[in-house]
């Protein structure tokens, strides 16, 4: 059954498509261009009827002239952007390379792209294609990122620390890129995955209970082992989905991260007791980004640790518990990282003391 | 569709609509419907230039700017031009 939606999908395109135009001819030039690419759509011949057939027909894409009778592009465009749907809308404008003022109105009101009319089939789906694009990239960045928080919702005293330790991740990564020894593995895509894995690394925390999740004290042997099961529980369903989407590349990073965040350089981590250069670059970035975040906030079991403290901690496990080269990387870059980790606390909600109320401020959380 | 097939198709919806945008436009400059004029005459340029028929385009398109400029000189004058490409286009099509 999947396999069949899978062929078939090569051909029709899963994305729907509303075109709107109030001139016949571009409409069936628009239908026939679309028709031969395979994609499903509506037509409309005015802003106003692109919204009602809207309700009914939700389109990924829309296709719109500007100047129409009933309601024109730039109203469409601002409406659609006004209503908020489950889905971001992708919006192309259909313009004349004379309208070159309502073009700008378009694209303030929300629109994504222009095409000047008239235009080649080719032109079209290249424009489609690059629409698609970021359609397909929105979908993949927000789930990433909302399962990563699902289990990190889990966790608490976590605050912001996806956020921060992907900073961290990135900034290492892309200083790597620059030695030599590291050009041929390191590239822009590596920093750009990096960057938007790595939030997904304790992803297997979803299956820890909670009583050892959230047990305020020191956990028991028996129950630490049931702990450093989330490596495996995550990456068992990484790796599953990766094998499952052989599209989706940016999994097996994800998956490569998930197992190995708690490896050591040395070879006394878990699970699998990987060492040096057997543990993946990926997970090793993120286990001295992981340990610093983890480092400088407050746990039940330990003190918020001032930035200084955290790097001699770090450069203490060059060597052991961490890679020397990312060590060094990191040393390099303590100021940005200092940063980072500082912009996001003075991000947290400041106590707000409302004079009206003075009785009942809130308690706010402290900065972990 | 074949290439013929659209072509054939797209060459009848310009002829069975260019009498209809010409009734229309006059109807609009007798009421004196300047904006009406210049969205039909809009709606016009785009479908002629959709067609290769760039006189017939940039007839529509002068008609367009001198009913948006409220331009009365040019109007009656681009009317009488661009109803001159519109029976053009027609012979030549039909």
């Amino acid at each position: 059954m999947s396999f069949q939606f899978a062929a078939s999908s090569n051909k029709r395109s899963a994305i729907k498509v509303l075109i709107v135009d109030d001139d016949p001819i571009s409409l069936a030039l628009l239908s026939n261009f679309l028709t031969e690419l395979g994609y499903e759509f509506e037509s409309a011949t005015n802003g106003r009827e692109a919204l009602d057939k809207m309700r009914w027909f939700t389109p990924s894409l829309v296709i719109s002239d500007v100047e129409m009778p009933e309601m024109d592009g730039v109203t469409l465009c601002r409406e659609i952007r006004r209503r908020r749907s489950i889905q971001y809308t992708y919006v192309i404008l259909l313009t004349y390379r004379s309208e070159h003022e309502s073009l700008l109105m378009g694209l303030n009101a929300g629109a994504d792209d222009y095409l000047s009319k008239p235009f080649s089939p080719e032109e079209l789906r290249l424009r489609i294609d690059a629409g698609k694009r970021l359609l397909s990239l929105e979908g993949r960045d927000m789930m990433i990122f909302s399962l990563a928080k699902l289990a990190e919702s889990r966790d608490e005293d976590t605050g912001e620390h996806l956020e921060r330790m992907r900073e961290y991740s990135k900034l290492i990564a892309a200083e790597l890129m620059t030695w030599p020894k590291f050009a041929d593995v390191i590239d822009c895509q590596f920093v750009e995955l990096i960057y938007l894995t790595s939030p997904l690394h304790d992803i297997g925390k979803v299956g820890v209970p909670d009583s050892i999740l959230r047990k305020p004290g020191k956990l028991t042997p028996e129950e630490f082992e049931i702990m450093k099961q989330h490596t495996l529980i995550g990456a068992d369903t990484l790796k599953a989905s990766a094998q499952a989407y052989s599209e989706a590349t940016f999994l097996w990073m994800a998956y490569e991260i998930a197992v190995n965040h708690h490896e050591r350089w040395d070879g006394t981590g878990y699970p699998h007791q990987l060492s040096g250069e057997q543990i993946p670059l990926s997970a090793r970035i993120v286990a001295v980004a992981d340990v610093y975040d983890a480092l400088r906030s407050k746990r039940v079991y330990k003190p918020a640790f001032s930035h200084e403290k955290s790097v001699e901690i770090i450069v203490q496990g060059r060597g052991t518990q961490f890679d020397p080269d990312i060590v060094d990387a990191f040393v390099k870059l303590e100021s940005q990282i200092r940063e980072v980790a500082e912009s996001y606390s003075l991000r947290l909600p400041a106590p707000i003391v409302d004079p009206l109320s003075l009785g009942s401020v809130p308690s706010q959380p402290v900065a972990e | 569709m074949g290439k013929q097939e659209l072509a054939d198709r797209l060459v009848g919806i310009l002829v069975s609509g260019l009498p209809k945008d010409s009734v229309e436009i006059q109807n609009a400059l007798e009421t004196g419907d300047l904006p009406r004029v210049a969205a039909v005459s809009h709606r016009l340029k785009g479908a002629a230039a959709n067609m290769c028929a760039p006189s017939l385009s940039s007839a529509a398109a002068a008609l367009e700017n001198a009913a948006r400029t409220s331009d009365l000189e040019r109007v009656p004058d681009s009317w009488f031009v661009l109803q001159q490409q519109i029976d053009l286009v027609l012979e030549e099509l039909r």
